[in-house]
C-alpha cells in the first residue's frame, strides 16, 4: 500500500518535472509539432500518400535530431549544476530522469497522435479508421499509416532510451551524440548488411525461399529500427501477421529493457 | 541536543583514485551554526553532496536527520536548503523557478512571495534567471534554499566571488536567518574572518581528513587559543584599571557597552572567577570566541 503511494508520488513529481521541462526547452517545438501534425492530417486526409511518406522521413530524422539535442541539454544539466539545484529542491534522481523521459518522448507522440486524431474533427471516425488501417492505394506491399505511426513511435521511445541512457551513463556529449547517430541515423541504414552477414554466418550459402530471407532481415533490423523493417517487411508472406508484430514487439522488449535496467542504476548507483 | 548531522567514518573516493574524504568522523548538533572549515580541495564540497544524498559513500555512514540520505533521499532533501559554491539555474523567470522549488516542497505561492521579500529578490521575480549580476544570483540561491522551511541549511562558499558590499548583505542574511528562523546551518569556506562573524560550532577539515570538530568555545580552550569576552558593566574605565592589573590579561578595550577583555582561553575559568568577583559591577559578560585563524594554525601544525 505504502509503496503504491510512494510510487504514484514519485510519478506524479516525474510527470510534473517533465511538464517543467518542457515549458523550458522546447517552446518552439509546439509549433513545429502542430505544423507538421497538421500537413500529415491534410495527408490522411486527401489521401495523398505520396505526400505523407516523404514527410514522414523527414520527421523521423527531424525527430532523431531533436533527441540527439536533448540528450546533449541532458549532460549540460548535469555536467554546470542546473540537475543538483532541480534534486535539492526535494525530486529524487529517479524522478528527475523519468521526468526527461518523459519530455523527450512527449512531442514525438504528440505529433504523431495529432496527426492521427485532427483528421477525425474534419472526416468521420469511421472513414478515418479505414483511411489508416488499410494499405495505401490498396498496395500489398506498403504498411498501413496506423502500423507505421506505431512503429515511428516505438523507434523514437527505443532511441530516447539509448539516448538518455548514454548521456547519463558517460556525461559525455561527443560520445552520447556518436552512439546516438550511430544507432538512429547508420545503424538502420546499413542493417541489411550486417543482417545479411549473420544470416550468412548462421545458415551458410544455403539456399532459401527470398521472402523467409527479406523476413529475416526485416526482423534483424527492427532491433535498431522497426520502420526501415516495416519498409522491407515481405507484406505477402502467408504469416505476415505474426512476424509483423514481431517487429513491433521486438524494439518494444529492447526499449523496455533498457528503460528498467537504466532506471535501476539511477536508482542504484548514479551519483551528480 | 541530538545530531542533525552524523558522519561515522565516512570514505569517498573518486573514480577509484581521489580518495575526497578519509574515514571522516563528525556530527553537528541540531541549531548551530557550524562552519565547515578547511582549505581548497579538502572535502567540504564532497561532505555537503553525502548530506544531500548526491553522493554515495565508499564506506562509513551518513545520517541526516536519521536518515541515510542515499537511500531516502527526497525524504532527506526537502528538509534542506542548499546554496552550492557556484549556483546554475535553469533559463527561466526567477519567479518561475521559485514557484517550481515550492511546488516540490509542498510550500505555497505566499511562501515565494514571502521568501524574495526576505532575501531581497523580491524586485527581481519577473527578471530572468541569466539576466541576474552575481550578488543577485546568491540571494536567489538563499531564496530557493529557504523555500519550505528548510531544517538544515546548507551553505558552500556563500560569499565567494562577490564584491565586499555584496559580502556584507549576505553574511548579514544569514546571521538574520540563524537568528530569527532558529535554523540548523553548516557553512562550508576557506574564509576565516566571515566564519568568525557568524558560526558557534567548527569541523575542521583538510586533505579528506577531520582534525577536529566541536563547539568553537570548547575548541578555543582545548586548544588554549586568545579568547574575547565581552564584559558588560556601566563603571567600565574602573574595572578596566582592575583588570589591566591581572598578569594573564592580554589587553582591555573600552567600548559603549562596557569592556572587550583578551586572554589566552586556558585562563577562561580564572577569569570567570574574577568577573564574580567583581559582580556588583559586572552586569553580564559573554565569551564572544576564540581567535579562529590561530585555532586553524594550531590544527595545521598538530597535523
Amino acid at each position: 500500500m505504502s509503496f503504491t503511494r510512494n510510487f504514484q508520488r514519485s510519478l506524479k513529481r516525474a510527470v510534473f518535472h517533465a511538464s517543467h521541462v518542457l515549458s523550458i526547452k522546447a517552446k518552439a517545438l509546439y509549433i513545429t509539432t502542430i505544423l507538421i501534425s497538421l500537413l500529415l492530417s491534410f495527408g490522411i486526409m486527401y489521401r495523398a500518400y505520396s505526400i505523407i511518406l516523404p514527410i514522414l522521413f523527414i520527421i523521423v530524422i527531424g525527430l532523431e535530431f531533436i533527441i540527439i539535442a536533448i540528450s546533449g541539454t541532458l549532460i549540460d544539466e548535469l555536467k554546470e549544476g542546473i540537475a543538483q539545484m532541480y534534486l535539492s529542491a526535494g525530486i529524487s534522481r529517479f524522478e528527475y530522469i523519468s521526468g526527461w523521459l518523459f519530455a523527450s518522448l512527449f512531442y514525438p507522440i504528440l505529433t504523431v497522435v495529432s496527426a492521427i486524431i485532427i483528421p477525425a474533427f474534419i472526416i468521420s471516425p469511421e472513414t478515418l479508421v479505414r483511411e489508416i488501417t488499410i494499405s495505401p492505394y490498396g498496395s500489398s506491399s506498403m504498411p498501413p499509416l496506423l502500423l507505421f505511426s506505431t512503429a515511428l513511435i516505438i523507434q523514437i521511445a527505443e532511441h530516447v532510451a539509448i539516448a538518455i541512457s548514454i548521456a547519463i551513463y558517460t556525461k559525455r556529449k561527443g560520445l552520447a551524440w556518436f552512439i546516438l547517430v550511430l544507432f538512429s541515423l547508420i545503424l538502420p541504414f546499413i542493417s541489411f548488411l550486417i543482417a545479411s552477414l549473420i544470416y550468412f554466418m548462421m545458415m551458410g550459402p544455403r539456399y532459401i525461399n527470398p521472402m523467409d530471407q527479406q523476413l529475416i532481415y526485416s526482423l534483424i533490423t527492427s532491433i535498431f529500427s522497426p520502420l526501415i523493417a516495416l519498409s522491407s517487411f515481405p507484406f505477402n508472406h502467408p504469416q505476415k501477421n505474426i512476424f509483423l508484430s514481431l517487429i513491433l514487439l521486438i524494439p518494444l522488449i529492447v526499449t523496455l529493457a533498457i528503460i528498467i535496467v537504466f532506471l535501476l542504476y539511477v536508482k542504484k548507483g548514479l551519483e551528480v | 541536543m541530538p545530531d542533525i548531522v552524523v558522519f561515522d567514518r565516512v570514505t569517498k573516493i573518486y573514480g577509484g583514485l581521489v580518495r575526497a574524504l578519509d574515514n571522516a568522523s563528525f556530527n553537528i548538533p541540531r541549531g548551530a551554526i557550524a562552519g565547515l572549515l578547511g582549505p581548497n580541495g579538502s572535502g567540504k564540497t564532497t561532505s555537503f553532496k553525502l548530506i544531500l544524498g548526491f553522493l554515495k559513500p565508499n564506506n562509513g555512514k551518513v545520517r541526516v536527520f536519521d536518515l541515510d540520505p542515499w537511500v531516502r533521499e527526497s525524504e532527506v532533501r526537502r528538509k534542506i536548503g542548499y546554496l552550492p559554491e557556484k549556483p546554475s539555474y535553469p533559463p527561466i523567470r526567477v519567479v518561475d523557478y521559485l514557484r517550481y522549488v515550492a511546488r516540490i516542497r509542498g510550500a505555497s505561492r505566499e511562501d515565494v512571495i514571502r521568501i524574495a521579500k526576505m532575501t531581497g529578490i523580491y524586485k527581481y521575480l519577473l527578471f530572468e534567471t541569466t539576466s541576474l549580476s552575481r550578488g543577485y544570483l546568491q540571494r536567489l540561491g538563499l531564496a530557493q534554499a529557504l523555500i519550505g522551511d528548510p531544517e538544515l541549511l546548507l551553505l558552500d562558499e556563500p560569499t565567494a566571488n562577490l564584491d565586499p558590499a555584496a559580502r556584507q548583505e549576505i553574511l548579514g542574511l544569514i546571521k538574520d536567518l540563524g537568528r530569527e528562523l532558529n535554523l540548523t546551518i553548516i557553512i562550508a569556506t576557506h574564509i576565516l574572518p566571515e566564519l568568525q562573524e557568524v558560526a558557534n560550532y567548527i569541523v575542521f577539515i583538510n586533505r579528506g581528513k577531520i582534525l577536529e570538530n566541536g563547539p568553537l568555545d570548547v575548541l578555543t580552550k582545548k586548544y588554549q587559543v586568545e579568547a574575547y569576552y565581552l564584559v558588560y558593566t556601566d563603571q567600565s574605565r574602573e574595572l578596566a584599571s582592575k583588570f589591566i592589573l591581572e598578569d594573564y590579561i592580554k589587553g582591555v578595550e573600552i567600548i559603549d557597552q562596557g569592556l572587550i577583555v583578551r586572554l589566552n582561553s586556558i585562563y577562561s575559568s580564572q577569569f570567570e572567577e574574577l568577573l564574580n568577583k567583581y559582580s556588583s559591577i559586572v552586569h553580564g559578560y559573554k565569551l564572544v570566541t576564540g581567535e579562529l585563524s590561530e585555532l586553524y594554525e594550531k590544527l595545521s601544525k598538530i597535523t
